[in-house]
């Protein structure tokens, strides 16, 4: 996934532990996790102008983008389907 | 005085107790099919004759029950799913695709069968063919469900 979730860096500078900050957000921490271990498809925006206020931050200090290798996305998406 | 309601999970346990009621009835067809097959040559024209056609009839009745036997089970499992509220998960798409393959294969016998040995069996093939349609247009209709709540199950 090229979009990178960098709350470990943020939330270590802000030094709030993920029960916490799921507390603060409202969402879970099994939801933070998910978002912390880059396993999300999408983020709300109403999630991340919750994460940006808990932590005090821009949303760019929390996405980054780093675009796949080529060998990757040639790989990437192949979903097994059967008849 | 407590009124009683119908709900979706009464719904569901009691087309659960029919498909257990057809899986027995399809075990005792499956028992008094030589039975079966000599009434139907006793009692109905069939456009073959001969000793081979019982056996063929005693061999597409079996081999339809086997079918009948894996659907019904099939069917039952995601009726059980459902009622654990596993609504759009692979396994309901993998036992929807499994139902529709029992129906092309009974499909499959039934129409050869009714062309060769007796009409009604044809139109039994044709019933067979539409709901094995109807199933896959159903599993294909699941299989994006599935697609778009793992999409949303990840959606933060």
């Amino acid at each position: 996934m090229p979009i990178v979730v960098n709350l470990d860096v943020m939330m270590a500078r802000r030094h709030k532990g993920a029960g916490e900050l799921a507390e603060e957000i409202g969402i879970t921490p099994a939801n933070l996790s998910i978002l912390k271990n880059n396993k999300a498809r999408a983020v709300r925006f109403s999630t991340l102008e919750a994460l940006c206020r808990a932590l005090d931050c821009q949303p760019a200090d929390l996405l980054a983008y780093v675009p796949d290798e080529p060998e990757e996305k040639a790989g990437a998406g192949r979903e097994v389907s059967h008849v | 005085m407590k009124i009683w309601q119908w709900d979706d999970r009464k719904s569901i346990t009691l087309t659960r107790y029919v498909v257990v009621l057809a899986i027995l009835a399809s075990a005792v067809a499956a028992v008094c099919g030589p039975w079966l097959v000599t009434w139907l040559m006793d009692t109905h024209h069939l456009r073959a004759s001969g000793p081979a056609v019982g056996a063929a009839l005693l061999v597409l009745g079996y081999l339809c029950a086997a079918l009948a036997f894996w659907m019904l089970y099939n069917l039952y499992r995601f009726l059980h799913r459902l009622e654990q509220g596993q609504v759009f998960v692979p396994q309901t798409v993998q036992a929807l695709r499994r139902i529709s393959w029992c129906c092309v294969g009974a499909a499959l016998l039934c129409l050869p069968a009714g062309v060769l040995l007796y009409l009604p069996f044809a139109f039994l093939g044709i019933a067979a063919g539409f709901m094995a349609l109807l199933v896959r247009v159903l599993k294909n209709a699941f299989a994006q469900a599935v697609r778009m709540k793992d999409e949303l199950d990840y959606t933060i």
